[in-house]
């Protein structure tokens, strides 16, 4: 897989491989915000806004983090404000986001080297 | 509403929407937009919230409020970032605007709601946002209070105070006994009551006994009362005086009453608190009935034994000198009145004089502050009266002695006062010492051992009692030569306030008075004035305009530069009221004050959408809506409901005071007042009151208008209705009409109303609006006998109508085979013989397609018909002929049967359908006639034609053109109508003994006409060419070489400015202009390579390193004055440079005859002799060159 970069500016760093529970070579999951918002009318018809921007969202699934690559994603989320995002494996784009969700777990499945292992969720939300 | 052009309204209800909408913050030279900021431009608005000011349904002023959350993920708006530009935009006090919008036909188009300011911005550090909100210009106005001055308008009046002394008549004062100044004697009177009233001896008092009053028992309040002092009369003024000494306890007092109506009516208070020392006091009450006067003495509370002393009691009947002050026309009554207040302190014991002895009295004394007048006064007691022997005043900031003397009037006590007539609070005077002897003796008089004894000094102000205004003590300072000196200082500032009908603390009647019709003012007879200078300001109102009231508070809140600039920016409507005297509370916020000016005339007032402050009638609902929601589906809520608040049907207002108090007596306290009420109302509704109170209702008419007013507005219940139009960004404003569409029952309404709140979220529109009225949508029958509601605005036309679709469908059966489809939803078969009901029209034919609609035709096929075929009908256009106005209307007008134009023709009675009248002559004319003008002239200029008076013809050989001209010469002459300028100018010359004389280049030297001519070239050649003739002189190549021309003989004794010369040179600069001075003008002597002129010189002067133009220059041998002439010296260019000094005063400079500058000063003297000169200079080791043309110089012969 190719490189995904995300950190401030200037200070991106690599992000550990999205990998599945067993970890194997996972997805990232990547949303465009709805570009309408909706409101029923009294007659029941619908009326419709079309916003001027449609942010995207990324969901980056970590199924198998190492004790030291956990402690990176948390630096990065402690860190917050405005970042930069690069998913290689689309395109060379840099993109401006802010993490917008943070969902940590440890895996309890203790692992054959009995070092600790972690899963993460990380969302991302684009700034436009 | 504000233009939406060339957006249509219904783009704002269309079902798709790109609303858009800005916050800008002014950071004090731009307005930054929150919604595009950086590059590439991000929107940091997350959400924005406004509610815009306008006019509500109350005059209670509805001033606009936003808020908005903003994104920072990047942190560029916090005060802390440590490089962002816009870490310092977020603050309080910044001015904000909204704007909402959208995008139609792919422009974007903003409109602005609300302008204002930020209140306090929270920074979320969490959620990456800032919370903003703030109000619109409105809180400015709440925040501004009207302080004195400014709560009232008006002017103000100063006078100087009239002494209010009066003349005190025979003593009344009726008891022969120990408090009579008049027949000592060893009684106590008919004093009776509690306390133990004994008749002492007591010199202290100034006579032989006293009265002292003793408390028997502890406790609450005892007195001894004598009932019958003095006879007075009712409405007279009496003065009483008398001494006082509260020996032991305190809370004495004396009281002065009158027995009315079997009551004790008081009159007057005495305080006798104090140090245990005699002391005087009077006072000036007025009697209230005829009959006797009565006096208490009381002790509140007290200890037995408790004592107080009374000696020399006195009753005189008292004239004050009622003085009046006259006030200008426009004052509408006084506001506010101040007075002048004297510091002074007292002492009454200073020695008994002898009658008739003149005394002389010295004081050392040093002003250490204060730039009021002050003095030292010497009083004595004359006929009870308190008399001014001397006034010695106390000017000096060093130490001063200063001496006068007085003569005595009586045998009583001589009192001294220091006075500090005006001033402000700590003005300071000190006193190292006072003496008194008689003339002639050296024995000192001023009793007191104390810091102003200047025979036994001691750290204490013996007997000084503070009167008004001050504090005196002693204090350690050797400065004025003693030990101690005393400190007299003031406590207050100059003015106090008298206020209307109001009481001292002795319960007398100090206020003033005023009549409004000769607009006199005048203080209380009880009132004692003092003589002031430039101590009396009465404050005074003038009327004004509500508008004018309200542009007013707007300058002074800081909105405008001027009343007259907040008039001209404002957008009102002239009241046609005045209120007399307008004012508000000491302190009344701007906002509150304009709520006030907006209740007393039923105005609104709000800052619109830009800023813009309106002050107008309450909105009324229009004929035409300003914004309409044509259709159910353009709302997404709804709700309909009363409002128990807006019942009012018993209105009372408390207006100002009524007219000032006519007297003393007058104290009516009673303010005008209205009320109103509807009975029916309250049977319906129960009585719901509304009570204002406001001073600007200053009359009892506008009062009893304004609540008949309010009655009709609010003695009915309203509906009103909460709108929301989610996505429409339409500028609605307060005051708007808007009207709408809802079904009820299954029948549309259409209502309508007037909006008075409304919010406004992102572009989500919300408002509240009061309901107008509400009728049943105008509907159409259909066919099948159904009402259809037209829900669209414009009402349809009979062939716009349509069956078969629309909303909702009418659904068509599909009809069978041989059956028709009716429009009741059943079939009808074609066989059947009946004529259908409504509702069963046939509209399609069986198996034949689509159903036949009635519809309005489309643009160019007007005038179709519906024509019934075999088949379907079919619309068509009608044949040709069968059209037209071929009507009976119109060709039988009379309705005969006949066409009219037939009918004229059979007519025997005429000629081709004319009657005969129709040809009756109406005159000819001839190609041969003269014209009226013609035969004019035939009658000639000069008598009537006739064998005498001839007509000339050509051939006569009179007929010649040729005539003498008449003498004009003095048309032509200077001045004259036709002025010739050449012969003008060489007349003139003659005329005023002018002499001209010229130099010109003919040849290689010089021609001269009239002069001589002198010239110095290290080499010079002659050309002529288009510009004229020229020598072209050179510099030797050595700085300060010069090439010149100069008056013959170089000398400088031809033209003094008293000969008013005139000079002219023609020069034309060199390809080379660098490294160069030139000088041209009147010189008395040669000038040298320097930019300073010759001593005596006016002229022109170039030299690069001043600067690139002409500059004039003059020098009078003293003084060089010098000015860019604003003309560019370039290369190759010819320069006519004038001097005319043709008055022989003025200087005027002209370059290629413009004038250039005009100097009247610092010009060498009339009489100094000066010569012309061209002379160029080199500043380098080169050759320089200038083409010298002709120099041309007249002047007085």
């Amino acid at each position: 897989m190719a490189d995904v970069l995300l950190g401030p500016s200037g200070s991106e760093i690599t992000l550990p491989p999205c990998r599945a529970l067993d970890n194997t070579p996972d997805n990232q999951d990547v949303e465009h915000a709805s570009p309408v918002e909706q409101e029923t009318m009294l007659d029941g018809s619908i009326k419709y806004n079309e916003l001027e921007k449609t942010p995207r969202a990324w969901t980056l699934f970590f199924g198998y983090l190492t004790a030291a690559q956990f402690a990176v994603l948390e630096a990065l989320r402690v860190t917050g404000g405005a970042m930069r995002y690069q998913d290689n494996n689309d395109s060379a784009t840099w993109y401006d986001v802010i993490i917008t969700g943070w969902t940590p777990a440890r895996i309890k499945a203790v692992s054959v080297d009995g070092a600790p292992y972690y899963q993460a969720t990380m969302t991302l939300g684009e700034l436009l | 509403m504000q233009a939406i052009s060339p957006v249509i309204a219904s783009a704002f209800l269309a079902k798709a929407q790109k609303c858009r909408h800005k916050l800008e913050i002014y950071d004090g030279t731009n307005w930054i937009d929150l919604s595009t900021i950086g590059s590439p431009a991000k929107n940091y608005i997350k959400s924005i919230s406004c509610t815009p000011g306008g006019a509500g349904p109350t005059p209670e002023v509805v001033a606009g409020s936003w808020s908005a959350e903003i994104w920072n993920p990047d942190g560029i708006f916090h005060p802390l970032h440590p490089t962002s530009e816009y870490s310092t935009l977020f603050r309080i006090g910044r001015q904000i605007r909204i704007s909402i919008g959208g995008i139609y036909n792919g422009t974007a188009y903003y409109w602005q709601r609300l302008i204002g300011y930020m209140n306090e911005p929270v920074f979320s550090q969490g959620s990456n946002t800032v919370s903003l909100s703030g109000d619109d210009y409105a809180k400015r106005l709440e925040d501004f209070a009207l302080d004195w001055p400014d709560n009232y308008w008006g002017e103000v009046a100063t006078f100087d105070s009239i002494s209010s002394s009066g003349v005190s008549g025979s003593e009344l004062y009726v008891e022969g006994d120990a408090l009579d100044t008049l027949a000592e004697t060893n009684d106590p009177g008919d004093w009776t009551g509690a306390l133990d009233v004994i008749s002492a001896a007591d010199s202290g008092g100034g006579s032989t006994y006293v009265n002292r009053y003793v408390r028997q028992l502890p406790g609450a309040a005892d007195y001894a009362h004598e009932s019958h002092v003095a006879d007075v009369v009712v409405g007279e003024q009496y003065f009483i005086s008398f001494k006082s000494k509260p020996v032991q306890g305190s809370e004495w007092k004396l009281r002065v009453y009158q027995t009315i109506g079997g009551t004790l009516t008081l009159i007057q208070t005495f305080y006798l608190d104090g140090d245990a020392f005699w002391s005087t006091h009077s006072a000036r009450i007025t009697a209230l009935k005829t009959g006797a006067l009565e006096m208490r003495v009381e002790q509140t509370d007290g200890a037995t034994d408790d004592e107080l002393r009374l000696d020399q009691m006195s009753i005189k009947s008292y004239s004050a000198q009622w003085n009046v002050y006259q006030l200008p026309d426009e004052c509408n009554g006084p506001f506010y009145v101040t007075l002048g207040q004297f510091a002074q302190v007292g002492n009454s014991e200073i020695f008994t004089p002898t009658v008739g002895t003149t005394y002389n009295i010295s004081v050392r004394y040093k002003r250490m502050s204060g730039s009021g007048d002050a003095w030292l006064g010497v009083y004595q007691n004359v006929s009870s009266i308190l008399t001014l022997l001397a006034k010695i005043p106390l000017t000096s900031t060093s130490w001063t002695t200063l001496v006068g003397s007085f003569e005595t009037e009586s045998a009583n006590a001589i009192q001294l006062r220091l006075v500090s007539e005006d001033g402000e609070e700590d003005d300071e005077t000190r006193f190292a010492s006072i003496s008194i002897k008689a003339q002639g003796s050296s024995t000192e008089l001023y009793a007191e051992a104390d810091a102003m004894d200047l025979v036994s000094e001691a750290n204490n102000v013996t007997n000084w009692t503070v009167l008004s205004g001050c504090t005196f003590e002693s204090e350690a300072d050797t400065s004025g030569g003693d030990s101690y000196v005393a400190v007299f200082k003031r406590t207050g500032s100059y003015s106090e306030q008298v206020t209307q009908g109001s009481r001292d603390s002795n319960g007398s009647w100090k206020g003033w008075l005023y009549d409004d019709t000769t607009k006199l003012f005048k203080f209380d007879k009880d009132r004692y004035v003092e003589n002031g200078t430039g101590n009396l300001n009465i404050y005074y109102y003038t009327a004004a305009a509500p508008e004018d009231m309200v542009a007013r508070i707007l300058w002074k809140a800081g909105y405008y530069s001027s009343e007259a600039a907040a008039l001209a920016a404002m957008d009102y409507t002239a009241t046609g009221v005045t209120i007399d005297r307008p004012r508000f509370e000491d302190g009344t916020s701007g906002l509150e004050a304009i709520r006030l000016i907006c209740e007393r005339v039923n105005y609104r007032f709000w800052f619109g959408y830009d800023g813009m402050p309106h002050f107008v009638p309450a909105p009324a609902v229009k004929t035409t809506p300003d914004f309409s929601f044509t259709a159910y589906g353009d709302l997404s809520t709804h709700d309909y409901q009363q409002d128990l608040d807006q019942i009012a049907n018993s209105i009372s207002i408390e207006g100002d005071e009524q007219e000032p108090f006519a007297g003393t007596d007058d104290q009516r306290g009673t303010k005008l007042y209205g009320v109103a009420a509807d009975q029916a109302s309250i049977d319906e509704y129960l009585e719901h009151s509304e009570s204002i109170s406001n001073v600007l209702f200053q009359d009892q008419a506008s009062i009893v208008a304004m609540c008949s007013t309010l009655l009709a507005e609010r003695k009915d219940t309203k509906w009103y209705t909460m709108l929301s139009s989610p996505f429409n960004p339409v500028p609605l404003e307060i005051g708007d009409t808007v009207e709408w569409t809802i079904p009820v029952g299954g029948t549309y309404y259409t209502l309508r109303g007037v909006i008075q709140g409304l919010n406004l979220e992102n572009a989500n529109l919300t408002c509240t609006v009061e309901v107008t009225s509400a009728v049943i949508t105008e509907g159409n029958a259909l066919l099948d006998g159904d009402i259809h509601y037209d829900t669209e605005a414009a009402v349809p036309t009979a062939g716009a109508m349509i069956v078969g679709d629309g909303d909702p469908d009418v659904e068509l059966a599909a009809a069978a085979e041989g059956e028709t489809a009716l429009l009741d939803g059943s079939e009808h078969t074609d066989t059947e013989a009946a004529a259908p009901a409504v509702g069963g029209l046939i509209m399609a034919a069986a198996a034949e397609g689509e159903p036949v609609k009635w519809r309005k035709l489309s643009p160019g096929d007007e005038g179709q018909v519906l024509k019934m075929v075999s088949g379907l009908p079919t619309w068509s256009t009608p044949a040709s002929g069968g059209s037209g106005d071929m009507t009976k209307a119109v060709y039988d007008t009379d309705g005969d049967g006949v066409v009219d134009a037939a009918e004229l023709a059979a007519d025997s009675a005429r000629l081709g359908g004319n009657l005969p009248a129709a040809f009756a002559a109406a005159g000819h004319s001839h190609d041969n006639l003269p014209t009226a003008d013609e035969k004019a002239a035939l009658a000639g200029t000069s008598g009537t034609p006739s064998s005498t008076n001839k007509y000339v013809t050509n051939d006569d050989a009179r007929m010649t053109n040729a005539r003498a001209p008449s003498a004009h010469h003095a048309s032509h002459e200077a001045g004259g109508s036709d002025e010739i300028s050449i012969i003008n100018s060489l007349l003139n010359l003659a005329k005023n003994g002018r002499m001209p004389s010229w130099v010109w280049w003919r040849t290689t030297t010089p021609n001269y006409d009239g002069m001589t001519c002198d010239y110095a070239f290290s080499a010079s050649t002659h050309s002529v060419d288009a510009d004229g003739a020229w020598n072209l002189g050179r510099t030797a190549a050595s700085a300060g070489a010069n090439a010149r021309i100069l008056n013959g003989g170089g000398a400088y004794s031809c033209n003094p400015l008293s000969r008013k010369p005139v000079f002219m040179s023609k020069v034309r600069t060199y390809t080379d202009i660098a490294d160069l001075r030139l000088y041209v003008g009147l010189s008395g002597g040669l000038s040298s390579n320097s930019d300073t002129p010759p001593s005596q010189f006016v002229g022109f002067r170039y030299s690069p390193v001043v600067g690139g133009n002409w500059y004039w220059v003059t020098n009078d041998g003293t003084t060089e004055h010098e000015g860019d002439t604003g003309v560019a010296v370039a290369v190759s260019t010819v320069y006519d440079l004038c001097v005319d000094v043709a008055d022989g005063a003025t200087i005027k400079f002209y370059i290629n005859g413009t004038l250039v500058a005009t100097r009247t000063a610092d010009l060498p003297a009339s009489s100094t002799d000066l010569g012309w000169i061209d002379i160029l200079y080199t500043t380098a080791a080169a050759y320089k060159y200038l083409y010298f043309g002709r120099v041309y110089i007249e002047q007085a012969t």
